[in-house]
């Protein structure tokens, strides 16, 4: 095996891809040739390097802009802001919208009760009379100069 | 694709937000990565990794299942780099990322914490400035080297892909990338001697 024959073999003699005949070819040329033994070291150190690279993290953001960005790109119709009430489960709001009802049904009812006006006591008939005069009276129609 | 992927597949095609953030979140990295080191400049890498999971976004429709989603990710990854290159070549742009970026990154982790990429085994100061500068070293020559050159070195040496997985990113047949990714390999081995 010459040079040029065992080098264009070193990518896949480092994959583990070469057959066994060729392995031990390049290994018997490896044996007796620095020159090619230095190269597939250089080769080997060059590949351990590259994937010694670390993984760059992207931005801490990275998947907020990209949902930013088809939200953007489908005129809002993807990608709704993250607004509180978007975090808060409905079962949740609706449970506390039924609890608020409720309350302010039975704060009606109790200043329903407490008004209610006794027509024994307060002379509610006589006041409804006063009124309906003062309507007359201040009736636009009324008013109007004979 | 195993059933989780399927099913993760489905619910993308489905429109299902939940299931885009997953997906963003799982491959953000990988994507992030591979672009990063076929452009050497994070700016242009951040703004091209959202681009292709824009994408993804909009053609999902389009992916058959015929691959792993992973490899037709990659695939949409590859050619937007690739139109970037021709973008950024009319307008005489070259990859090179200041060096001390690169330095910079090198120093902090994911979560800003300490990290030491090249150098992780390299207990002392001399040692792990070595590391740094042939981390700048093959970065700068990843860069040097031809696009298609470029890609393969990024794809099988730096991610870790296989050889079927690349042809069917690239569509090359796989005897083709193994002697294109060997040329490559031999001219980065030499461009490197110095600092290995």
């Amino acid at each position: 095996m010459d040079h040029q024959r065992a080098k264009e073999l070193f990518s896949q003699y480092l994959d583990g891809e070469l057959p066994p005949e060729q392995q031990s070819e390049l290994e018997a040329h490896l044996d007796q040739c620095e020159t090619c033994q230095a190269e597939l070291n250089a080769l080997e150190k060059t590949l351990s390097s590259l994937a010694g690279l670390a993984p760059v993290p992207p931005p801490k953001d990275f998947d907020r802009k990209v949902q930013q960005r088809i939200r953007r790109r489908s005129r809002g119709r993807f990608f709704k802001p993250d607004n509180l009430l978007n975090r808060i489960p409905f079962e949740w709001i609706s449970f506390v919208i039924i609890m608020l009802m409720l309350v302010m049904y039975f704060m009606l009812i109790q200043s329903q009760v407490k008004v209610k006006p006794d027509p024994q006591r307060d002379g509610g008939v006589e006041r409804t009379k006063v009124i309906e005069k003062r309507g007359k009276v201040d009736s636009p129609l009324d008013s109007r100069p004979q | 694709m195993d059933p989780r992927e399927s099913r993760l597949v489905r619910r993308l095609k489905q429109r299902d937000e939940a299931a885009f953030r997953e997906m963003i979140r799982t491959h953000q990295t990988d994507v992030y990565n591979l672009i990063f080191r076929m452009l050497g400049n994070k700016e242009e890498a951040e703004d091209l990794a959202q681009e292709v999971f824009v994408t993804v976004f909009k053609a999902i429709e389009s992916f058959r299942g015929d691959s792993k989603f992973s490899t037709w990710l990659y695939r949409i990854a590859v050619n937007h780099c690739k139109n970037r290159f021709k973008y950024l070549s009319r307008r005489q742009y070259h990859a090179t990322q200041p060096l001390d970026d690169v330095s910079e990154r090198a120093m902090t982790g994911r979560d800003g914490g300490p990290t030491v990429p090249l150098q992780a085994q390299i207990s002392r100061p001399d040692r792990m400035m070595e590391g740094l500068q042939l981390e700048q070293a093959i970065q700068r020559e990843i860069a040097n080297l031809d696009e298609d050159q470029r890609m393969l070195i990024v794809l099988r040496d730096v991610q870790g892909l296989s050889y079927q997985e690349i042809a069917s990113i690239t569509q090359l047949p796989e005897g083709t990338v193994k002697s294109r990714l060997h040329r490559a390999r031999m001219m980065l081995k030499d461009r490197l001697q110095k600092y290995l």
